[in-house]
């Protein structure tokens, strides 16, 4: 893949969480997960050589499979049963979202721009893009307040730190990789589950609602 | 004999669901295995570091000490289990408890993978699988606030791990350009000079947010007092006792890059500002507690906070933080175990429901007693002498504000533990909140098992503060010569 055509991809990476930002429908946000998945994979085909065919097989399973397909649609399964749909009553509306977001990206594809000029070993697109993609998933963690989107934000962090490790794909051993891919899948398993369990005791289902537990 | 460590639990848990209708035969099954990890424990004390498979895993002569203090926690913890589950409040769920030890036994597989992790990768694997084991174990009581508590544990600690992999990977960044470069402790050891400072200054803070998430280090303590405090009591017990422990390892580990990367006076400055807002939370909600178990919890957050400045002071204060992850171990474990008793006995979390466990059980009184004595570091407890360190090194370094400092918190939570300790062992027991049931008949439902492993914990925190055994004084010279620090 040219660098253009990565470049390309990696920017598009970055912009779906300005449609997340922007939007309150929790079914697009797992449908963004799933594009966010499909995008992973083709910058891991750039950034990994046509020989190294099992690396490929397992990038392939964790971003098309499970990134891409999997997790988006057991996340869609649980909204649906939930009978959650929208992030009503965010801590800010989805128009000032919308601006901190791209105000956000911007930070992360500048920073990415001062470490390209300390000549650091980092590819700049690629740093700029996770930076953004982490801090708007952070962004979303603090505004949001369903259950459901605390989890899809958190699952959008990990993405962003994915594309992050692309950069040092050849320092971790495949059990490491194995294990960090499978500590994610049960962590949204099992998030999903108690999202299910806490429907009847925390109506709503909201973040706020979560003030048991003080003194 | 390592990979038999790891494997033996995963192996037991799957027997797990064939004794689901034999409570007992699982608590005996989980405890012979504590026994047998103590054994394993003691026999790399005596035999010293072994390399694991696959370059992957191993036995350090810092590992060895952290093993042994999580081996000593877990056959206390397991032995009062079989009378846990005994318990009339435990009829309910007995049903599950063969689920409750699977998520145990995963969770205590998670916890020696992390100790025995030689990669720096394959630490934070084990570090957040020990989170989603024990979020199943933190709400084995069903409920709105287990599930909370489950929530903010499993949320809270997930996102700091996060940020703990984000410093990984700028950790290899510090590595771009070196020769077979790798995140194997190893490596990294011998190697450490040659990273990138840059990289290295940054990753730091952002392993050190996310292991210390993990240990309870404030700010990033929230889920701490609310998982402690609604787990079953031998899980709070393990949590506290073995999790935290498991963490400082990782924090250690990475110290350890730093110094020898010349970096150590930064690494130093975050532990040692990390460490004292842990002294001062638990200052002030410790005074305010309302229920006991999140009193203990925050006392938790408290010791890390000991220990972290131990490791920022280094010298002899590392060989008090080494000693104090032992002492507030033992202690803390003990102080546990035995708020379970009074659990049992008046069926209250709240401070001002219990009164007068003097009258209604006299050895969990005496248990709650030493409890609190030898978590506020009162000789003869080895937590006294490991304080004791930490204050004459920062004497030594003549770090008279953070000498003050220290003293000054430390006494007020020693006034605002001993303030609710005090006044819910004396006074007089009345009736369980809300019914007609007399609270002293409830204590004679413990058996000896309820009593007998705080009693030996105790014991072992004040046979270690009156006299150190040699074999263990060695066993702490060679971790702290291990980490690199000088001025014993």
């Amino acid at each position: 893949m040219t660098g253009t055509a990565e470049n390309l991809v990696l920017i598009l990476f970055a912009v779906t969480m300005l449609w997340v930002a922007a939007s309150s429908r929790l079914e697009l946000y797992a449908r963004m997960l799933g594009w966010q998945g499909v995008l992973l994979f083709v910058v891991a085909l750039g950034n990994i050589a046509p020989e190294e065919k099992f690396t490929l097989a397992f990038v392939a399973v964790e971003t098309l499979l499970l990134k891409g397909l999997v997790i988006p649609m057991y996340l869609i399964r649980v909204i649906r049963r939930n009978e959650i749909r929208r992030e009503t009553e965010p801590y800010l509306p989805n128009l000032y979202s919308l601006a901190v977001a791209v105000g956000l990206t911007a930070v992360g594809f500048v920073l990415a721009f001062l470490v390209r000029l300390g000549h650091h070993p980092v590819h700049p697109c690629l740093f700029g893009a996770a930076v953004a993609v982490i801090l708007n998933a952070l962004f979303i963690l603090l505004t949001r307040k369903k259950f459901i989107t605390h989890i899809i934000a958190f699952v959008f962090l990990e993405n962003g730190i994915f594309l992050l490790s692309l950069a040092v794909a050849g320092e971790m051993p495949f059990v490491v990789n194995l294990g960090v891919m499978l500590d994610v899948f049960m962590w949204v398993l099992l998030a999903g589950v108690f999202v299910r369990t806490m429907k009847d005791a925390i109506p709503g289902q909201h973040i706020d609602k979560l003030r048991g537990l003080r003194g | 004999m390592i990979s038999v460590l790891l494997l033996t639990p995963l192996v037991l848990a799957a027997l797990m669901p064939g004794l689901r209708r034999r409570v007992m035969w699982q608590c005996r099954l989980v405890f012979a295995y504590a026994v047998g990890l103590a054994a394993a424990a003691v026999w790399f004390a005596v035999t010293g570091p072994e390399p694991g498979p696959a370059s992957l895993l191993a036995v350090d002569d810092l590992s060895i000490w952290f093993l042994l203090i999580m081996a000593v926690v877990l056959v206390a913890t397991t032995l009062y289990s079989c009378d846990f589950f005994r318990r009339p409040e435990e009829q309910e769920t007995a049903e599950r408890a063969w689920k409750y030890h699977v998520f145990l036994l995963l969770f205590v597989a998670s916890m020696l993978g992390v100790l025995l992790s030689a990669h720096l990768g394959l630490l934070w694997v084990f570090v957040e699988t020990s989170t989603l084991s024990s979020a199943m174990l933190v709400c084995y009581h069903p409920g709105r606030n287990s599930y909370e508590a489950a929530w903010k544990y499993i949320f809270i600690c997930s996102i700091g791990i996060s940020f703990a992999f984000i410093g990984i990977i700028f950790l290899s960044l510090s590595a771009a350009g070196l020769e077979h470069s790798s995140l194997s402790w190893d490596w990294l050891d011998s190697h450490a000079a040659q990273l990138n400072p840059f990289w290295l200054k940054t990753a730091m803070p952002l392993l050190l947010i996310g292991l210390g998430t993990k240990m309870g280090l404030a700010p990033m303590h929230n889920w701490l007092p609310d998982a402690h405090s609604e787990a079953p009591a031998p899980i709070s017990a393990t949590l506290s006792a073995a999790l935290l422990n498991a963490s400082c390892l990782g924090i250690l580990r990475v110290h350890m890059i730093l110094l020898r990367a010349g970096l150590g006076e930064y690494s130093r400055t975050i532990l040692i500002v990390m460490g004292f807002l842990s002294l001062l939370v638990p200052a002030i909600f410790i005074l305010r507690a309302r229920n006991y178990k999140r009193m203990l919890a925050y006392s938790s957050v408290e010791n890390m906070g000991i220990i972290a400045i131990g490791i920022g002071f280094g010298g002899a204060a590392l060989f008090g933080a080494l000693l104090h992850l032992a002492g507030h171990s033992l202690v803390k474990a003990s102080f546990f175990l035995t708020s379970g008793n009074l659990y049992s006995i008046y069926h209250s979390k709240r401070i001002r429901d219990v009164h007068g466990i003097w009258r209604c059980d006299a050895m969990s009184a005496w248990l709650w007693l030493g409890g609190a004595v030898g978590i506020c570091a009162f000789p003869p407890f080895v937590t006294f002498i490991s304080e004791f360190n930490i204050m004459a090194r920062m004497l030594q370094e003549r770090a008279i504000v953070a000498l003050l400092l220290f003293g000054l918190l430390l006494t007020v939570i020693l006034g605002a533990m001993f303030k609710h300790v005090l006044g819910m062992v004396f006074g007089r027991p009345g009736f369980e909140c809300g019914t007609d049931i007399d609270i002293s008949d409830n204590a004679s439902l413990l058996g000896p098992a309820a009593y007998l492993p705080q009693l030996v914990l105790l014991l072992a925190a004040v046979g270690l503060g009156l006299c150190l055994p040699d074999p263990v004084y060695h066993l702490m010279t060679k971790a702290v010569t291990f980490i690199g620090e000088q001025g014993l």
